[in-house]
């Protein structure tokens, strides 16, 4: 079993964050993990883009050319990266940026979550990274939400544990929006 | 017959490659003193440089580390770090200190390393055979600079001592000259001041040595005594330029 | 049992430092490796290590080699414009016979060059790097597992063999994070540090470390010397790893992260039916020439992928038998350079037969 998927945004939107926590899930899980980071050279406000590759063996090549998902949170990552999916494989939108006529998807299922609109709605804009993993998890069945919750120990800090109920609530929300998406 | 001077302990019972007249010798003797006078050449590591000190570990009975040239300060940084109860002392000379080694001189000298550095300025390249140094004199003759140091091209020459004395990690700075007796006991309690210094723990200690290079300036030794005198102690005052202790 | 962690490459030879019992680190900022630095800083104190940010990486060098000089386990790091300012060190702790980790987490170049990924600097790292006529260990982690464990090996094989060690990874390695079980420092027989400076106490040699040889055949000697000391590291201490070359007709053959996107491109080939294998140098220096000469004598092509325009295909083709073809692939540094297994999986079907 070897799962792999691209994130990408731009850097604020908690790119990195959703890749750290969804490979502490993975780990939690007892599969191995590489998670490999690029982002531009500023410290703000540039492209961020990570892929993920999550095995119960060899993970392999760390670089992918052609993911099985994609989770994407702004129009630029869409153009970019939406139709290298696999044939077959899942594209994850943030609808609430994401124009999704600009790129014909063939054989890819396409999941439009305003990912925006709902963490505002739950009270803070920063949590769409989370609203994406809980769609993610639920999308693709290949993490538990348990091990999402677990992971929030691992990949805030400390002194964010306190939002640890927050941001749970988010991933569930996004979970709710991919499930009853992936009904349609 | 009682002997009344013999070599120093510290010192091999070799004779020296130094040429006569030059300095080295009675630096390296005032060094090795110090050594004796506070019972710790078994615990000191000295930095051999490039050029006419290189050869530290021929002449002195204490285990010596060769460092790539102008590199002591950050190699007896390593050797200290590594061994702090060993007393580590770099000894260098004008182009290696002054010129290809100046971001290692003044950087150990700004973290305040425990280390004493004696620094022997002659005002030229003696191994390399007589080119300009960083400390060569205003209308100076040397074989890359043949019409004299001219300092409109070359700059003015260093002054380590009262350079070094600016900054905050500096506890002990200061220059002497061993071209007469009196210089050489003023200098003898200077050397000994800067070890005390580190066996102390007080911090980062510097001595400028005035020193003649009778080959590479074309002059016989007692000539190359009265240009240190006359022309070198003007322009590069003898002096205790800082000392923790006083402040 | 030791638990995995999850952990940058970067981090993970920060990680195996400590653990290897590294006394001093000294360096200097540069991308992609900074977070060696960061993490030493924070960490390096509580096992009363130190750990100084040096003036320049050619102090840091130096700072290393007195360090060494005094007996203790000493590193530095850096990439590409830094590793070049250390070489004039490199070789002085090469002529002095000394040990010590230098990792080299490579970026493009030449000059400034860029902070993407790039193995141009295999020529740099296994001829030596400075003046003199040496070699350095040069040990390639493919995996941030291997960034830790080569880590460790590299403070051992240096001590043993008193030759300065590199670990060679690239910012790929250095950025990305993988899970990794820590493990303890292997037990290992090592020589007492006799010829370190110590002070000299009555009735012991003095020691001296220096480069300086003057003496009649002195450094005839050495060269001597340290010419069959290569050639113990080569008879003694290569690694690599083979993947399904058994029955290959066509075996690819990458190091560090260029091998692991190779490795999966190599699936898919045997997914389409093709055999093809993967070998994968672990130690660039000494290069496992006895390895590609024995997989010669079955398999009569070699695909060499570099991101370069190809430096390690030259000790391929030395090592292999006369009558194998060794074929090359390279992607030179840069931004979005970096092959995917796909495009690998293409040049393999060009290049099969």
């Amino acid at each position: 079993m070897r799962n792999d998927l691209f994130i990408a945004g731009y850097g604020g939107q908690g790119v990195l964050l959703a890749g750290n926590l969804l490979s502490y899930a993975a780990i939690h899980e007892g599969l191995n993990v590489s998670f490999f980071p690029s982002y531009g050279v500023e410290k703000r406000g540039g492209a961020a883009m990570c892929t993920l590759v999550f095995s119960d063996g060899d993970t392999g090549s760390p670089v992918v050319g052609h993911p099985s998902v994609s989770i994407l949170l702004n129009q630029l990552s869409f153009d970019k990266y939406a139709a290298k999916v696999k044939p077959g494989g899942i594209c994850i939108v943030n609808s609430t940026l994401v124009e999704t006529g600009t790129v014909a998807l063939d054989n890819v299922r396409l999941i439009s979550i305003p990912m925006n609109s709902i963490a505002n709605e739950l009270g803070d804009p920063r949590m769409v990274n989370m609203v994406a993993c809980g769609a993610y998890a639920a999308a693709t069945g290949a993490l538990k939400m348990g091990s999402l919750y677990e992971a929030l120990k691992k990949s805030l800090p400390e002194r964010n544990h306190k939002f640890i109920p927050a941001n749970v609530k988010a991933i569930d929300t996004g979970a709710e929006m991919a499930t009853s998406a992936m009904k349609f | 017959m009682k002997q009344v001077f013999g070599r120093s302990p510290s010192l091999k019972d070799v004779q020296t490659h130094f040429c006569p007249g030059c300095h080295h010798g009675a630096i390296h003797r005032l060094v090795a003193e110090a050594l004796d006078e506070f019972n710790i050449r078994d615990r000191t590591i000295g930095c051999a440089s490039v050029g006419c000190s290189v050869f530290l570990y021929g002449y002195f009975n204490v285990d010596v580390v060769e460092s790539p040239h102008g590199r002591a300060p950050a190699v007896a940084t390593g050797v200290k770090r590594a061994r702090p109860e060993s007393i580590v002392f770099t000894y260098q000379g004008d182009g290696d200190l002054a010129a290809i080694g100046t971001s290692e001189i003044i950087h150990a000298a700004n973290r305040g390393e425990h280390i004493t550095v004696i620094f022997v300025n002659n005002t030229t390249y003696g191994m390399t055979g007589g080119q300009m140094a960083p400390t060569t004199m205003p209308g100076q003759k040397t074989s890359t600079s043949p019409y004299g140091r001219d300092t409109r091209n070359d700059g003015a020459p260093f002054k380590m001592a009262e350079l070094l004395s600016n900054l905050d990690g500096v506890a002990f700075s200061a220059r002497v000259a061993v071209n007469s007796p009196k210089n050489v006991l003023n200098a003898k309690k200077l050397i000994k001041t800067a070890f005390r210094y580190q066996v102390e723990g007080k911090g980062f200690s510097f001595i400028e040595a005035l020193a003649t290079c009778p080959t590479n300036w074309g002059m016989q030794p007692l000539d190359a005594n009265e240009r240190l005198t006359h022309e070198m102690i003007p322009y590069f005052p003898l002096g205790v330029y800082k000392n923790s202790e006083n402040l | 049992m030791t638990l995995r962690q999850f952990v940058k490459g970067n981090e993970a030879v920060a990680m195996a430092a400590i653990e290897a019992g590294v006394r001093c680190y000294f360096g200097y900022p540069i991308t992609p490796q900074s977070d060696i630095p960061e993490y030493l800083s924070r960490e390096l104190h509580k096992t009363g290590a130190t750990f100084i940010q040096a003036e320049s990486e050619i102090g840091a060098i130096n700072m290393v080699l007195g360090a060494s000089a005094a007996g203790v386990r000493a590193m530095t790091s850096s990439s590409g414009p830094g590793i070049s300012l250390k070489q004039e060190g490199i070789s002085y702790m090469a002529g002095s016979e000394l040990p010590g980790v230098i990792v080299d987490i490579m970026r493009q170049g030449p000059g400034l060059g860029g902070i993407d990924a790039s193995q141009a600097d295999y020529w740099q790292a296994t001829r030596g790097g400075g003046h003199g006529g040496y070699r350095i260990i040069v040990l390639a982690p493919g995996s941030v597992q291997e960034m830790y464990d080569l880590t460790m090996l590299a403070f051992d094989l240096s001590d043993t063999y008193r030759i300065p060690a590199m670990v060679l990874g690239d910012s790929v390695l250095g950025q990305m994070k993988e899970s990794i079980t820590p493990n303890p420092r292997p037990v290992c027989d090592l020589p007492a540090k006799d010829w370190a400076v110590r002070g000299w106490k009555e009735g012991t040699a003095q020691n001296v470390v220096k480069s300086l040889k003057l003496g009649d055949g002195e450094m005839e000697k050495f060269h001597w010397e340290m010419h069959d000391r290569y050639n113990l590291l080569a008879d003694k201490e290569c690694l690599w790893e083979e993947y399904r070359t058994d029955d290959a007709t066509l075996i690819v053959t990458a190091f560090g992260s260029t091998a692991r996107i190779s490795r999966t491109a190599v699936e898919m080939a045997r997914e389409a039916g093709m055999k093809v294998g993967l070998m994968r140098p672990i130690t660039l220096f000494p290069f496992p020439k006895k390895a590609y000469a024995d997989l010669s004598t079955k398999c009569k092509l070699f695909l060499v992928i570099e991101l370069s325009t190809g430096q390690m295909v030259d000790d391929v083709r030395l090592s292999v038998q006369r009558d194998a073809d060794v074929e090359f692939y390279g992607r030179p540094p840069g931004a979005g350079s970096l092959p995917t297994p796909e495009e690998l999986f293409e040049r393999i079907r060009k290049v099969y037969r």
